[in-house]
C-alpha cells in the first residue's frame, strides 16, 4: 500500500516540501489538542485530547503537525503574504496523492501528529476547497487515517464544499489575518471582511448541530470535533491591544471559537504599505496577548477589566495579571481558606491547578504558607495578595508603589530575551506612522450575528 | 516504638507484594516504611524485612486498588512508581493506607498539603511529563519485515505505558520498542496484544533497516529546518522545550551515520 519514492521522486518530493513547509511557516497554529479519540483496530491513528509536540523547532515553536500548504501559488495579493501573487518566489504544488503518502510516512515514523494542510487559492475558492477536501477524503477513506487533521475553510468557498470538509476534519479554522476591516482592506485587497465570517460563522452552526445529533444518535459522523480556531497579525496594522483583545473576546463569546491566535508581524515583502519595526517581530506584545488570552479564557477575566479606551496598550513591565491586581487593591487581601475559587484565580502567582488544588485541600486542612508552596503557588508574587488563617506570610504593605516595586524587582520570566525586544520603539513607530481610526467594530459585528 | 522496614524488588509487583505482607501482619503505617533496595547505616530499633515478590499476591492489591480508587488513581500510583525515587514505595504505601480509610478512597489525591500523597503527585507529574515527551520525541525507523523499531532511553520505567499507547496508535503495524538503559523491549505484533521481552532476544546488530529509510529522515529534517521562522530564532526556548537527552534518538537531531542500525 505505501509506495517508496526512488530517488529522482524523492528529490522532487524534497523540493516541493522544502517550498511548501516554508510558505506555510507563518501559520501559527500547530495544535493537536481539543479531541480523544481512540483507535479502532483497523486504520492508523488515534488522537488526544491535550495534544502532542512531536518536536521543537529552532524558534522554540512546537511541531505537532505536517504544516504544509497544497500549493504556494495564489492568486490574490495580500500586501503581508509572502505567497503573493506579486512576490517572485518558487512555486511547487502537491498533489493529494503525494500529500497522503507524505502525511501517512511521516505518522508511521512517529514523526507527527497528524496533517495541517492549507493553501494559496489556485483558480477559485471553490476549487481550492475541493482540492482540499479531495486530499482529507483519500487521507482518511483511503489510507485509513484516523490521526489528527486540522484544514483551512478558505472564505468565499461553497458552504456544500466546506461541510463535506468539516466531516472529515478535527479542527477548521479560517484566518481573520488582521483585527479590524480596515486593516483587511488595506492591506488584503482581494479579501473582504464579510468573507471570512461567513464561513466561521457557518462551522460554528455546524458544530453545535453535529453536537445535538450526536446526543441523538451515538456513531453520527462529528463535525469539525475539536472546534475552531483563527489567528490575526499583531504589528502589521496600528490597533491598539484594547482593540485585538476586544476583538478576540468577540470571536470567543459569539462565535465560540475554541482558540485565537496571534501572531507577531514578520515583514517579509519590505512592502510600502507596511511598518519595518525597529526591533524585529513585537514579540512582547505577542506574549502579553497570550497572557490576556488565557486570562479571558481560564480566569474569568473580560477585556473590559484588563484594558479601557484609556489605557490602550499593555503594561511592558507587568503581566496583565499582576498589572490588574496592583489597580484593584481595595480586593485585597483574600484568605485562601474561605476566598471563593473566582478570586482566588485572580491573585497573582495562584494559577488555575493551584487554585483548584487550594479548593480541595481546604477542605481537609488548613493550608499554611509551605503547604501553599507545594501547590505550586509562586508566592514571591502571592505573598501581597493573600493571607493564611488570617495572617500574612510576613509584614507587607498593600500599597501600589512598594508591591510594583516588588514585583519588579523579581525577574519575570519571559519565553525570549528581553533586550530582542524594543516594544516601546514600535508603538513609538506605530504613532508616527499611522493615524490611529477608530472602527467601529461593534456595527461590523452586528452585520454578520 | 519500634520501626518496621520492608526491603522489596524495584517493581511493581515486589512493592504491592509488599504492601500485602504490611496489611497481613497489620502493621502500622505510620511506623512502616517500604525500601527498594538496602540503606548502608542500619537503624537501631527497626526491624527489618525482606519481602519475596510473589506475583499472585500482588495481583490481589491491584484488584483491590483499582476496585476502590478506581483506574485513573491505580494508574497515578503505578506512575509514581516508575520512578527511580527510593522513597516511592513508602510514599504510595502510606498514600494508599490512608485512602483506604476513607469513605470513598480517591479523595486522598485531594489531600495536596498532605507530604505523602504530594509526595505521590509529584513523582506522577515527573513520569507523567515524561510519558507525554516521548508520546512525541520517539522516533520509529523500518526494518526490513515492515517492522517498526524505535530505542528510548527514559528516566523513569515507562514503556509499558508507551507501548499501551503505540498499540492503540499502529494496531496493524509490527512495532518494537527497546529501552536501552534496562535492556528491555515492548514487543508488538499486528493485530495481537503487546509483551515486554528482555532485549537479549534479539540482537541489536542484525537488525537490518529498510531501504529508503535514510531519505524519510532527510525529509522530515528538511521539513524541520523549514517550518522554523528566522526572525523568531530562540535556542534557549527550544532546549527548554525539548531537553537535550532526548534529541541522541530524533532523526531530525542526528546526522547519518551515527550510532544508528543500518
Amino acid at each position: 500500500m505505501i509506495r517508496y519514492p526512488d530517488k529522482g521522486a524523492a528529490a522532487g518530493t524534497m523540493e516541493k516540501l522544502g517550498v511548501l513547509s516554508d510558505a506555510a511557516k507563518y501559520d501559527v497554529a500547530c495544535t493537536s489538542s481539543g479531541v480523544t479519540r481512540r483507535g479502532n483496530g483497523q486504520g492508523m491513528g488515534n488522537t488526544i485530547a491535550a495534544g502532542i509536540c512531536h518536536s521543537f523547532s529552532s524558534d522554540g515553536r512546537c511541531i505537532s503537525l505536517l504544516k504544509i500548504l497544497l500549493t504556494n501559488e495564489c492568486i490574490y495579493d495580500c500586501r503581508y503574504c509572502i505567497n503573493r501573487r506579486s512576490n517572485d518566489v518558487p512555486r511547487a504544488a502537491f498533489t493529494p496523492e503525494e500529500l497522503c503518502e507524505l502525511t501517512v510516512g511521516f505518522y508511521r515514523r512517529n514523526y507527527i501528529e497528524g496533517l495541517f494542510l492549507s493553501s494559496g487559492i489556485v483558480g477559485s475558492p471553490d476549487i481550492t476547497m475541493e482540492l482540499l477536501w479531495r486530499t482529507l477524503w483519500l487521507l482518511r477513506k483511503k489510507y485509513e487515517f484516523q490521526g489528527y487533521i486540522h484544514v483551512k475553510a478558505i472564505p468565499g468557498a461553497d458552504a456544500e464544499l466546506i461541510r463535506r470538509t468539516g466531516m472529515l476534519a478535527d479542527r477548521m479554522s479560517v484566518n481573520l489575518e488582521l483585527p479590524t476591516a480596515e486593516g483587511l482592506r488595506r492591506l488584503a485587497p482581494n479579501k473582504h471582511r464579510k468573507n471570512i465570517l461567513t464561513p466561521m460563522r457557518q462551522i460554528q452552526t455546524g458544530i453545535l448541530q453535529s453536537r445535538n445529533e450526536l446526543s441523538l444518535y451515538r456513531h453520527t459522523p462529528r463535525f469539525v470535533p475539536a472546534g475552531q480556531s483563527t489567528q490575526m497579525i499583531v504589528g502589521a496594522t496600528p490597533e491598539s491591544d484594547y482593540q485585538i483583545l476586544t476583538v478576540a473576546e468577540t470571536l470567543y463569546r459569539k462565535f465560540a471559537l475554541k482558540r485565537v491566535f496571534y501572531s507577531a508581524f514578520v515583514n517579509v515583502n519590505q512592502d510600502k504599505e507596511l511598518p519595518a519595526p525597529l526591533g524585529g517581530a513585537p514579540l512582547l506584545r505577542e506574549h502579553r496577548l497570550y497572557q490576556a488570552d488565557w486570562l479571558l479564557r481560564f480566569y474569568g477575566f473580560a477585556a473590559d477589566e484588563l484594558l479601557g479606551e484609556k489605557r490602550p496598550n499593555f503594561n511592558i513591565l507587568l503581566d496583565p495579571k499582576c498589572d490588574w491586581a496592583v489597580r484593584h487593591l481595595d480586593q485585597f487581601p483574600v484568605d485562601v481558606q474561605t476566598a471563593e475559587y473566582r478570586m482566588l484565580l485572580r491573585v497573582p502567582g495562584i494559577g488555575v491547578k493551584s487554585a483548584r488544588f487550594i479548593v480541595q485541600a481546604r477542605r481537609s486542612a488548613k493550608l499554611r504558607f509551605e503547604d501553599l508552596k507545594r501547590m505550586g503557588v509562586v508566592l514571591k508574587r502571592a505573598v501581597y495578595f493573600i493571607t493564611c488563617s488570617g495572617r500574612q506570610m510576613y509584614p507587607t504593605r498593600l500599597e501600589e508603589d512598594y508591591i510594583v516595586r516588588n514585583l519588579l524587582g523579581e525577574k519575570e520570566k519571559l519565553p525570549f530575551e528581553k533586550d530582542q525586544v524594543t516594544y516601546r520603539q514600535l508603538s513609538l513607530f506605530d504613532d508616527l506612522h499611522f493615524e490611529r481610526k477608530e472602527e467601529s467594530e461593534g456595527a461590523l459585528w452586528k452585520s454578520i450575528s | 516504638m519500634e520501626e518496621h522496614i520492608l526491603i522489596c524488588e524495584d517493581s511493581v509487583d515486589g512493592i504491592f507484594t509488599a504492601v500485602y505482607r504490611a496489611y497481613e501482619k497489620r502493621y502500622a503505617p505510620e511506623r512502616t516504611q517500604i525500601w527498594i533496595s538496602e540503606e548502608e547505616n542500619l537503624r537501631l530499633f527497626a526491624v527489618y524485612e525482606s519481602v519475596d515478590t510473589d506475583k499472585e499476591t500482588s495481583g490481589k492489591v491491584v484488584r483491590t486498588l483499582k476496585r476502590r480508587f478506581g483506574e485513573k488513581g491505580f494508574y497515578t500510583f503505578c506512575l509514581a512508581l516508575s520512578t527511580p525515587d527510593t522513597g516511592k514505595a513508602t510514599a504510595v504505601y502510606r498514600t494508599l493506607a490512608k485512602g483506604l480509610r476513607l469513605r470513598r478512597p480517591s479523595d486522598i489525591f485531594y489531600r495536596h498539603a498532605d507530604p505523602d500523597v504530594h509526595k505521590v503527585e509529584s513523582l506522577q507529574t515527573r513520569a507523567g511529563r515524561e510519558m507525554d515527551h516521548l508520546r512525541g520525541f520517539l522516533r520509529f525507523c523500518e526494518l526490513e519485515g515492515r517492522i517498526l523499531y524505535a530505542e528510548i532511553g527514559p528516566e523513569n520505567h515507562i514503556l509499558p505505558y508507551l507501548a499501551d499507547h503505540f498499540a492503540d496508535r499502529f494496531p496493524k503495524e509490527h512495532f518494537l520498542i527497546l529501552d536501552t538503559g534496562r535492556s528491555l523491549s515492548a514487543v508488538h505484533e499486528a493485530g495481537k496484544a503487546w509483551f515486554l521481552a528482555s532485549a537479549d532476544s534479539f540482537m541489536r546488530e542484525n537488525l537490518k533497516e529498510r531501504g529508503g529509510e535514510a531519505l524519510y529522515r532527510e525529509l522530515f529534517r528538511c521539513f524541520h529546518h523549514k517550518i522554523a521562522i528566522e526572525a523568531r530564532r530562540n535556542e534557549n526556548l527550544q532546549k527548554n522545550m525539548l531537553p537535550l537527552r532526548f534529541r541522541p534518538y530524533m532523526a531530525e537531531f542526528t546526522k547519518e551515520g551515527d550510532g544508528r542500525i543500518s
